[in-house]
């Protein structure tokens, strides 16, 4: 019996050893969801300092043009605009009064981008909606993985600046973050976009037209403001 | 219980688990959702970041397991009793880890997985008992 036994410690220690080797390869090797970078966060928000927010809008109410982003948060050529021409476009047009910006999110990339949008269309009713978004954008992860968990989005929400993330992960099945949603799909019908990101430029949501659709530098977004705002003078 | 009721049994749930494999391996290469009548997670479950291994799906894994444990169950001797008793072990480990992220990580149970990892539980549970028995050849 004692072989047997020892036939048996060899085979348990390999099969360990395996499942070990098995687990490390795994996804994230099982560890938590990543926390929010602390780096990036600083970033958004001096990025967004002073400027106000209100619901879906960033910028001043009375500026002249509005420029409309329709998002998936899920989607990574969103958090590549945002990482890139978004932070200039705010700074030479949006803290400048000229521009007002609305974030639209679509759920085009399934069952995570309706939990992720519920979310950060919550804190919208804080008027935290660009800070929640970016700091997503932070730790976006594979689309479509399952990763957008409660315990995922607790995470991104409290690491916004002014924002009561229990008030807002409560607040993400109130009727007012459905009917946002539902405007923005209705918004979405009317002017046909199918795909992430979709910049559309005007005066206001009842008359915009389609800049482009994917990632927009900011010479060439900042080309299409200009003579938006002529069209103001 | 003898050693051929022991290998009998194992033949079944083997086979079982090719079954239940082999179907998960054929939706994920058909590109399509398993039926899910019981706990309605199997698509979001298949889709996450847990349904591959080092870029293999793990239905593929799994399927390449059971099948090496037919395989050494029909085979006589002591080296394919240790090679059946550590891929159900290894089996059962990894089924036992996945089940644990579906619950907390992923939030979605998928019926088909459930069925796997109850499989390669008594999978594990029957070649480890062969392992651990002494051959019938050698009880007088």
């Amino acid at each position: 019996m004692s072989r047997r036994l020892t036939l048996f410690s060899i085979v348990l220690g390999a099969a360990t050893a395996i499942v070990v080797a098995a687990i490390l390869l795994s996804s994230d090797g099982g560890s938590a969801p990543r926390a929010p970078r602390t780096a990036s966060t600083r970033d958004v928000t001096r990025i967004l300092r002073g400027i106000p927010q209100d619901g879906l809008t960033l910028g001043d109410p009375g500026a002249p043009v509005l420029l409309v982003e329709f998002a998936d948060l899920q989607c990574p050529f969103c958090r590549e605009f945002a990482a890139t021409s978004w932070p200039d476009i705010v700074k030479r047009y949006i803290r400048t009064g000229k521009v007002r910006m609305e974030l639209r999110l679509l759920n085009i990339l399934g069952p995570d981008s309706v939990k992720a949008n519920k979310a950060v269309m919550a804190a919208a009713l804080q008027d935290r909606m660009w800070d929640a978004s970016m700091r997503f954008y932070d730790v976006q992860g594979q689309e479509g993985s399952g990763y957008v968990t409660d315990r995922f989005l607790r995470a991104v929400l409290a690491g916004v600046r002014g924002l009561d993330a229990s008030r807002a992960m409560r607040e993400r099945t109130s009727p007012q973050v459905s009917e946002a949603l539902a405007s923005v799909h209705s918004l979405q019908s009317r002017y046909a976009v199918h795909s992430t990101p979709t910049l559309m430029i005007g005066s206001d949501v009842n008359d915009l037209t389609q800049l482009a659709d994917g990632v927009v530098s900011a010479e060439k977004l900042a080309q299409a403001i200009n003579a938006e705002l002529l069209k103001t003078v | 219980m003898s050693d051929r009721a022991l290998r009998t049994a194992g033949l079944v749930l083997a086979v079982l688990g090719i079954a239940v494999a082999g179907y998960l391996v054929y939706v994920h290469y058909a590109d399509i959702d398993p039926v899910c009548n019981i706990a309605h997670g199997c698509h979001k479950v298949q889709t996450s970041a847990y349904a591959k291994l080092a870029g293999i799906p793990v239905a593929l894994l799994g399927l390449i397991g059971y099948v090496t444990i037919l395989a050494a169950l029909l085979v006589p001797g002591e080296p394919a009793r240790m090679v059946a008793a550590l891929t159900a072990l290894v089996g059962f480990g990894f089924s036992a880890y996945l089940t644990y992220r579906e619950l907390f990580t992923i939030d979605a149970i998928c019926q088909w997985c459930v069925a796997s990892a109850v499989l390669m539980t008594g999978l594990a549970v029957l070649c480890t008992w062969r392992l651990l028995r002494e051959p019938d050849t050698m009880v007088v």
